[in-house]
């Protein structure tokens, strides 16, 4: 077979990283396509074809051939959660601080500093916004995988619950260099400042996804003819 | 009518295809099939989850066919439909006849 008849070897490297049982078809398909394709539209553009079919097709089969368990879907949907509500975080922080510290001397130090707006207003922020996020992404998913929504929820607070026991073992681990410091009192303070944040915001922010996956299970149940039955 | 030899909207297309194809009925073919008479362009591995599904169902069985060089060196797999898939489509067909009787699917009304 010529070079140019020959389909982009990453992309079909991309496929065979999903183990499908028809595999070996969908790439046989694609590349007696491919080769149609280079023979009438040239390689360039069938190169093109090529590298968008492999990616739509691994994205189908990734999400329907449910390879990717309701665990991947639900470690997704945490991590997509703590993302938007890091870059959420990130502009309310930049607003206030540009808003209320332009004066401050201490500007440059607070500019960056998730405690910047003061502790108990960074607490509020986190309590207020975290269910927002944790809603529409919970909502979202529940729309994307209806037929898993409900595990995707239970696997989901399970992810929710080891991360924050992660979370508390490093703090209570990794933090131990502070108070080797000499300033055990400043290391138990963020050590519970830390805690407080993370714990109260992660454990929102599932309650809310929960919520929001539930009520798009709900709403395809009403939905659904058999429901009825 | 058993629920579970009612088709969804996809499954009856593909079922619809595979027969039409007869014999030559595999992957190609029927992703260009589907994007002619009915203007989608499927995605191959959409194809083979629905077959796969109408496999396990009864409804389609398939064989593999020569490696060719233009493929890789990889085989095509043929679908032709059972008769319990026949009996499925012929099924969905009355179904869907019968649910759409006197309606006028045209816009500006609901009945003929």
């Amino acid at each position: 077979m010529p070079d140019e008849l020959k389909p982009p070897s990453a992309a079909s490297q991309l496929l065979s990283w999903i183990r499908d049982p028809h595999l070996p078809q969908i790439l046989g398909d694609m590349s007696e396509e491919y080769g149609e394709r280079a023979r009438s539209l040239g390689a360039a553009a069938a190169r093109r074809w090529y590298w968008r079919e492999a990616i739509r097709n691994a994205g189908v089969l990734v999400w329907r051939k449910g390879i990717a368990g309701s665990a991947f879907i639900a470690f997704l949907a945490v991590l997509t959660t703590n993302i938007l509500f890091a870059i959420m975080a990130e502009i309310v922080w930049h607003m206030w601080t540009e808003a209320m510290m332009w004066k401050s001397q201490y500007r440059p130090l607070l500019y960056r500093q998730s405690w910047g707006m003061g502790w108990p207003m960074g607490f509020v922020f986190e309590i207020l916004c975290a269910p927002l996020v944790g809603l529409a992404v919970g909502h979202v998913f529940g729309i994307a995988a209806p037929e898993r929504a409900k595990h995707v929820r239970i696997a989901a607070g399970v992810i929710w619950m080891v991360s924050i026991a992660c979370f508390t073992l490093w703090l209570f681990g990794g933090l131990q260099s502070l108070s080797q410091l000499q300033i055990p009192a400043f290391a138990l303070h963020v050590k519970r400042l830390l805690w407080l944040e993370f714990v109260s915001r992660e454990l929102v922010s599932a309650g809310a996804f929960f919520i929001g996956a539930g009520v798009a299970l709900r709403r395809r149940k009403e939905a659904s003819p058999l429901s009825a039955s | 009518m058993e629920l579970d030899r009612m088709l969804g909207g996809f499954e009856h297309l593909l079922l619809l295809t595979v027969l039409r194809l007869d014999e030559r009925a595999y992957g190609v073919s029927i992703r260009k099939e589907i994007l002619e008479r009915a203007g989608k362009d499927v995605a191959i591995g959409a194809i083979y989850t629905a077959l796969d599904r109408l496999g396990k169902k009864g409804f389609v069985e398939s064989w593999l066919g020569e490696p060719t060089t233009e493929r890789g060196g990889r085989a095509k797999r043929f679908y032709r439909v059972t008769s319990a898939g026949r009996a499925a489509l012929v099924e969905t067909d009355r179904a869907i006849k019968n649910v759409s009787k006197g309606l006028k699917l045209a816009e500006g009304g609901s009945r003929a």
